[in-house]
């Protein structure tokens, strides 16, 4: 596995950014529906971080990374929609 | 590159058997995501009233931990693989320290909303809300117990060689943690 110390650091601090940029989103006074777009989309963000470099399924034989990379990008997706249509 | 050097880096981490359960943990957790949404864009007013009564200072420290845990869990895996076993160690006890601070955490908020009267039964979105994150919270400490038990196993240089596939099944099973409060946070303090 191509583990890296400085990638991994990297992702890390990426992952907090990430988490505080979620929060600075939800207090500002933004329509609900723009809200959960840029929150859904950083929830994807982070997700593909850890399952790429901290999971190494980059690494990984295609079928499994396929498997988290889809759903990574399609439990938020069905979230907002959920949230979205109703 | 040979079609061995490629067969050697598309390698799965840890074993088969924790890949399946990972991805059946998933489902089960992704079922009860779409269940708490539904409701929530159902009952909007009830959601938002209850979200008002949790603490976000606890739910990003526990973010916080979880995403270092995560961090220090990874970091274990590239020492184990460099032959350093005490840095090994040493990042794996820093883990089982977030995830202690997690485990603390969520019970003192736990014990705020008892205390404040609120419980399983009090309404959907507290009933949504503490199964939820009570399941997630029993999954926290079972993988509390694998690091654990994974910092003693790791006793002797030539136990680096033979444990690390269970390390990197048990890292595995630690990022599943982290991935599913990555979406279990902004459900539920956020949105």
């Amino acid at each position: 596995m191509a583990f890296n110390f400085i990638k991994i650091t990297a992702i890390w601090l990426a992952l907090l950014v990430f988490t505080m940029l979620a929060i600075t989103a939800s207090l500002i006074d933004i329509e609900h529906k723009y809200l959960l777009m840029v929150v859904l989309f950083i929830t994807i963000i982070k997700g593909m971080l850890v399952a790429d470099v901290f999971m190494g399924l980059r690494q990984a034989p295609k079928f499994w990374y396929r498997m988290m990379a889809s759903y990574v990008g399609l439990v938020p997706t069905f979230i907002f929609l959920i949230y979205f249509l109703a | 590159m040979s079609s061995d050097n490629e067969i050697a880096i598309e390698e799965l981490p840890g074993d088969f058997a924790i890949w399946l359960f990972i991805f059946a943990e998933l489902t089960v957790f992704a079922i009860f995501f779409f269940c708490y949404s539904w409701m929530h864009s159902h009952n909007p007013e009830m959601f938002q009233a209850g979200q008002k009564n949790l603490h976000p200072i606890a739910g990003l420290i526990n973010t916080v931990a979880l995403i270092t845990s995560s961090y220090t869990v990874a970091l274990s895996v590239l020492f184990v693989h460099q032959g350093k076993r005490y840095l090994c160690q040493l990042s794996l006890m820093l883990s089982i320290l977030m995830g202690l601070i997690y485990v603390f955490t969520k019970l003192w908020e736990y014990g705020e909303l008892f205390d404040a009267g609120y419980d399983l039964s009090t309404n959907n979105f507290y009933m949504f809300y503490f199964f939820t994150t009570g399941f997630h919270f029993m999954h926290v400490l079972l993988g509390l117990i694998v690091l654990a038990i994974m910092v003693f196993r790791l006793n002797s240089n030539e136990a680096l060689k033979v444990e690390s596939g269970n390390l990197e099944s048990a890292a595995s099973y630690w990022h599943m943690i982290d991935l599913l409060w990555i979406i279990l946070f902004p459900l539920v303090y956020v949105l």
